[in-house]
């Protein structure tokens, strides 16, 4: 057998073993259809970034601002009627505050796993072939006393735009991903997530465009 | 300024980010922040302050960070003493971070490291520390040395060497206006120098990638040296006696005393340590603290003479009503490996009867039970 014919080998066990990324949103048997009774909107993160001739990238102050405002719109408008909305406030109590700032830090490195071994080619986990994802019970921290809302929902955004000072040789262009995520607060179990890779946050009409696909097929 | 071993090596993104040190007009001639400023959102400027305050979200959840809150009050009463109108501004993070660091962001935001802590001796010092990061702060280095970093990009002729004079000119800038805020706060500006008098001391003319004058962020240390010490010379306290403030910076650092003198010694960088310890035991402060680290360090060390060198310096410690508990158990386990069974048996009994509670206690009777089945 040549080397290249063991080459290709290879590569297809590589991917028949590890499977094809995931195209659209995800979901536990949990999260196909979820009552209507409330969700805990987390403060949305929109980052813009400029990159800059040498590559450098530098995080825009008012692309980001004027981001947030959009994608904040037309969250708003892309959930309206679907379930009670409940926007976060950070308690005052200072020690829950640092408790609910280190779930938040859990979910974003659960948010990397994800993207990493459920939407990207050949990084499947072999011994997670269900959608299986928790930030544990300890995610009920995040529960808002106001209204009992059993469900919170995770949003980031980020762009990353040429500097009008690149010059491009081709292969460059704008940058984009943004996720999604349904956390069950009881248990802290992920129940729904999508990523997308194409979106654009600069107008009104493109942040309600990326925000529709990335919440497309949403379980409310 | 962000100080490695080898002095304030910046990496590029963390010199973009985090400036460190002082005046110049910079290019352009940038005036200084105004006590109330905040930059255009549309600036650039606008976008490394965001950029730092996503940091700062981070810093504010981070176990990194000493929540001490005496120590938080007095360094803050520091700050202010030298920022003035700036007070409220800067936001100053005491780092749980045994190197050689401070850095400030260009919206206010400072980190200092407890080694930095560690190695200062007085107010006065810290005060120098505080007033070269606030004047970074107060010149808007960070957004100066991005102008410039963008500009040299643009025009392709990005040469690191030249990045790096730039940073040197602020880090004099800031040495400049940081001696002049802390003698205009009453402080004796004889003791900046000796900041990095000490810190030469510690590297004991050893070269490092930053020794480099070409790629070097800071100036070489002793360049700085000869112009603080020139500066003190020249200048005259006019308001009063000059603090020096050694008692109270003494006092409000003990407490973190035990574990920050654990975490250098554990960063295995045993002679800068050694040094340390030598100029921190002339000091006189705490000496059962002191000498239960110098024993430590021998005992991690472990080269020709260490275990008999640690043994000298714990049985010093002993003498002093601050040795740590754990004096007894490290002298007990070094009498092992010097293979003096009794003494190691003696040793660690006597820390299980001045530690009752020990958490180790089980491991520690085991041992002593295997030294008496030995005899």
């Amino acid at each position: 057998m040549s080397r290249l014919t063991r080459l290709v080998l290879v590569l297809a066990i590589t991917v028949l073993v590890s499977g094809p990324a995931t195209a659209g949103p995800e979901r536990t048997a949990a999260g196909g259809r979820l009552p209507a009774t409330g969700l805990l909107l987390l403060p949305v993160r929109v980052d813009v970034y400029e990159v800059a001739p040498a590559g450098v990238t530098l995080l825009k102050a008012e692309w980001t601002h004027h981001a947030q405002d959009l994608v904040q719109a037309a969250l708003d408008r892309v959930l309206a009627g679907r379930t009670a909305i409940v926007r976060y406030q950070p308690p005052a109590d200072p020690e829950r505050r640092d408790r609910q700032a280190q779930v938040m830090k859990v979910h974003a490195l659960l948010r990397s796993a994800i993207v990493a071994h459920r939407y990207t080619d050949g990084s499947s986990l072999p011994s997670k072939a269900r959608f299986e994802w928790s930030l544990g019970r300890g995610a009920s921290v995040l529960h808002d006393d106001r209204a009992a809302a059993p469900y919170a929902m995770f949003v980031e955004m980020s762009e990353a735009r040429l500097s009008r000072h690149f010059v491009t040789f081709g292969g460059l262009a704008n940058e984009f991903t943004g996720s999604a995520s349904i956390v069950d607060l009881a248990a802290g179990d992920i129940v729904w997530f999508n990523y997308e890779r194409t979106g654009a946050v600069g107008t009104a009409p493109d942040a309600l465009a990326t925000v529709k696909r990335l919440l497309h097929d949403l379980p409310f | 300024m962000r100080r490695g071993a080898g002095g304030l090596a910046l990496s590029l993104a963390a010199t973009l980010v985090a400036a460190c040190a002082a005046p110049r007009p910079g290019p352009g001639g940038v005036a200084d922040l105004a006590p109330e400023e905040r930059p255009a959102d549309r600036s650039d400027e606008a976008s490394l302050w965001l950029q730092a305050d996503r940091r700062e979200e981070q810093l504010e959840a981070s176990p990194s960070v000493v929540r001490d809150p005496a120590l938080q009050a007095y360094i803050r009463g520091v700050v202010c003493r030298i920022a003035g109108p700036h007070c409220p501004r800067i936001r100053a993070y005491v780092i749980r971070d045994p190197a050689f660091n401070a850095s400030m962001a260009a919206n206010g935001l400072m980190e200092i490291g407890t080694g930095l802590l560690l190695r200062l001796a007085n107010e006065a010092q810290l005060a120098h520390v505080l007033g070269h990061e606030i004047g970074h702060y107060l010149r808007r280095h960070t957004m100066q040395r991005w102008e410039d970093f963008q500009a040299k990009a643009i025009n392709l002729r990005a040469e690191v060497g030249s990045l790096a004079a730039f940073s040197r000119d602020q880090e004099r800038e800031a040495d400049q206006l940081g001696s002049e805020l802390m003698v205009k706060s009453g402080y004796d500006p004889r003791e900046a120098p000796r900041v990095w008098e000490r810190f030469m001391a510690e590297r004991g003319g050893r070269p490092t990638v930053a020794s480099n004058i070409f790629l070097a962020t800071h100036p070489p240390t002793a360049e700085r040296v000869a112009a603080l010490r020139n500066y003190a010379e020249k200048t005259v306290v006019t308001t009063g006696e000059p603090r020096i403030g050694r008692d109270d910076y003494v006092a409000h650092l003990r407490p973190a005393r035990r574990w920050m003198l654990r975490d250098e010694v554990r960063r295995h960088q045993f002679a800068s340590s050694e040094t340390l310890l030598r100029f921190l035991i002339e000091a006189g402060d705490s000496l059962g603290e002191l000498y239960f680290s110098e024993g430590e360090l021998h005992r991690l060390r472990g080269a020709l003479g260490d275990l008999t060198r640690s043994v000298a310096a714990y049985r010093r410690a002993l003498e002093f009503p601050d040795a740590p508990p754990e004096t007894q158990r490290s002298l007990g386990l070094v009498y092992l490996r010097l293979e003096d069974r009794a003494a190691a048996r003696k040793t660690l009994a006597r820390y299980l009867e001045d530690r009752p509670d020990a958490q180790d206690r089980a491991l520690i009777e085991n041992q002593i039970a295997e030294l008496e089945a030995a005899r």
